[in-house]
């Protein structure tokens, strides 16, 4: 797996306040998960695109990113046509394609894409703890911005941890099969991660006292607004208002037709 | 000579075990010392390192550190901003997500600024050649780079004394002869667990082990070699010069 994204770069993207980058992130993925309007959808798919060139990506990362998700699109192209009730749009013998499950299909699609695309953009392209500062900044609770910050760094030990115990599994012979025996075995190597990660939480707050830990953290980062954040914030807020005219504009004909 | 770290009966055992991991446990470190220890796996060694630290509350005994008696946790806040402790498992240790982050954390905890953190940070990175770790991602980093990087952090709080838990694992030669350089440099009073008897050799001045729960000391090892190899075999002279390695040669090698 790579946590790592793009932080390296050097795009007009990595080099506006983490802060804003957070902030926009938070409110168009928020809004763009609840668009209705067609247009809305793939004009805010067409701004993370532009985002997405802006921040100077390599496409191959990213389209790996996208093909991760893909199979979850898949399911969601095969269930909804012919789960959802309505207009039948296409029959093929006894499977009933619905026009509102294909609408439904098309508009989670292009949801996950826009806002994918967009964390690629904006989220990935700063490294974890300036994250983890950002939000922190935002006043997001302590409590999560930690959580965050330690999962980030322990859960390839966990996984390296997983590999082991399934090399110990696999050298003595133990295949997966669909038996009780490999769901045992599955439960026992899950229990001695939990166990594992237990202690080793335990071993890491000891060296965190060891090194004066007192409950509180410091962050290592300065933030400094800039008029580039400035001109970078307006223009968004424009395009998210151009979003949001579609949307409106969509309901309001709807509501004109009905009438 | 003052005495740094003074440990007297020292008794634990883990909550659940059968057996003491630690019984009846003498140990003294005064300054300019540098003790080796060399012990089987899990003869306790770990375990005695988390008590002088205050991490493992022993069952009884008395710890005295730096001339004063350790009652609560309050006098062990004072301790771990002394005495430096490298972790068995640098994991342990290194849970920020860059290698900066991580040096720096022991400082800023100290009350240092933020600017003055980072200085000491990038120094101690300098001093021990790794500078260029500086921005790296620590889960990135192999695991004899974590190593130092886990040393970087120790010394980064400026410890008048160290204790390292098995600091070699996982380093290639270069990387260790760098480390003996590294330590001749720093001479701190310092006690080093390790299984690698050479390496023990050219860093410390003395070598102990733990036996069923105790510590032996040169000299105790030197008397136990002494009266068992007498019966069976007294034409074996370097039974009798051999004192460290008759006896306190490691067992295992690393922990599985
Ligand atoms: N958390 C624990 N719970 C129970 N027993 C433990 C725990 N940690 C260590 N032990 C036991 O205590 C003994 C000493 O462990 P340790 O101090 O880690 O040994 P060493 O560092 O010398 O290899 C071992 O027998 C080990 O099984
Ligand atoms: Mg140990």
């Amino acid at each position: 797996m790579d946590f790592e994204g793009y932080h390296e770069g050097n795009s007009i993207i990595h080099r506006i306040d983490p802060r804003v980058r957070v902030l926009i992130t938070l409110i168009f993925s928020f809004l763009t998960a609840i668009l209705i309007n067609f247009n809305a959808l793939f004009l805010s798919l067409t701004i993370s695109l532009l985002l997405v060139i802006s921040a100077n990506l390599n496409i191959i990362k990213v389209s790996k990113n996208l093909k991760a998700f893909t199979g979850f699109i898949i399911l969601i192209w095969i269930i909804l046509p012919l789960s959802i009730k309505g207009e039948t749009l296409y029959k093929l013998w006894f499977l009933n394609f619905s026009t509102e499950g294909i609408e439904l299909a098309l508009r989670i699609t292009l949801k996950s894409f826009s806002i994918i695309l967009l964390f690629n953009a904006l989220i990935s392209t700063m490294n974890f703890s300036v994250l983890g500062s950002s939000m922190e900044s935002l006043k997001v609770p302590l409590k999560i911005v930690y959580l965050f910050l330690m999962t980030f760094r322990y859960i390839s030990v966990l996984d390296e941890e997983y590999k082991r115990l399934m090399q110990a599994a696999k050298i003595r012979g133990f295949k997966a099969g669909v038996n009780l025996h490999t769901y045992k075995t599955y439960g026992n190597i899950l229990g001695m991660l939990f166990v594992n990660a237990h202690e080793r939480g335990n071993r890491v707050y000891k060296a965190m006292v060891c090194r004066g830990f007192n409950g509180k953290f410091y962050s290592l980062q300065n933030f400094k607004i800039s008029f580039k954040d400035f001109i970078f914030a307006s223009m968004m807020v424009l395009l998210i208002s151009a979003v949001l005219t579609l949307e409106y504009s969509g309901i309001l004909l709807k509501i004109q037709k009905v009438i | 000579m003052k005495t740094i770290i003074d440990l007297q009966r020292i008794e634990y055992r883990y909550p659940g075990n059968e057996e003491y991991t630690l019984k009846d446990l003498d140990l003294k470190l005064t300054e300019n010392e540098k003790i080796g220890m060399i012990a089987s796996n899990g003869s306790g060694k770990t375990t005695l390192f988390h008590i002088i630290m205050g991490l493992t509350k022993p069952s009884s005994g008395t710890i005295e550190i730096f001339g004063k008696d350790m009652i609560d946790e309050k006098d062990f806040i004072d301790v771990r901003k002394k005495i430096g402790l490298l972790f068995q498992d640098a994991d342990d240790q290194l849970f920020c997500p860059t290698v900066i982050e991580d040096v720096a954390f022991g400082p800023l905890n100290q009350g240092k600024t933020k600017d003055d953190a980072l200085e000491i940070a990038s120094d101690t990175l300098s001093f021990l050649g790794i500078e260029s770790f500086k921005d790296r991602i620590n889960f990135k980093l192999s695991g004899g780079e974590k190593r130092l990087v886990s040393l970087a952090t120790v010394l980064a709080m400026k410890p008048e004394a160290i204790l390292l838990d098995e600091p070699t694992t996982g380093l290639d030669e270069k990387t260790k002869d760098k480390l003996i350089e590294v330590l001749a440099k720093l001479d701190l009073p310092s006690i080093i667990i390790s299984h690698d008897a050479e390496f023990v050799n050219k860093v410390t001045s003395k070598i102990y082990t733990i036996k069923e729960g105790k510590v032996l000391t040169d000299k105790d090892i030197y008397l136990h070699s002494h009266v068992h190899a007498h019966p069976h075999d007294s034409d074996h002279k370097h039974e009798h010069t051999g004192t460290v390695h008759s006896h306190g040669h490691p067992h295992g090698r690393d922990e599985i």
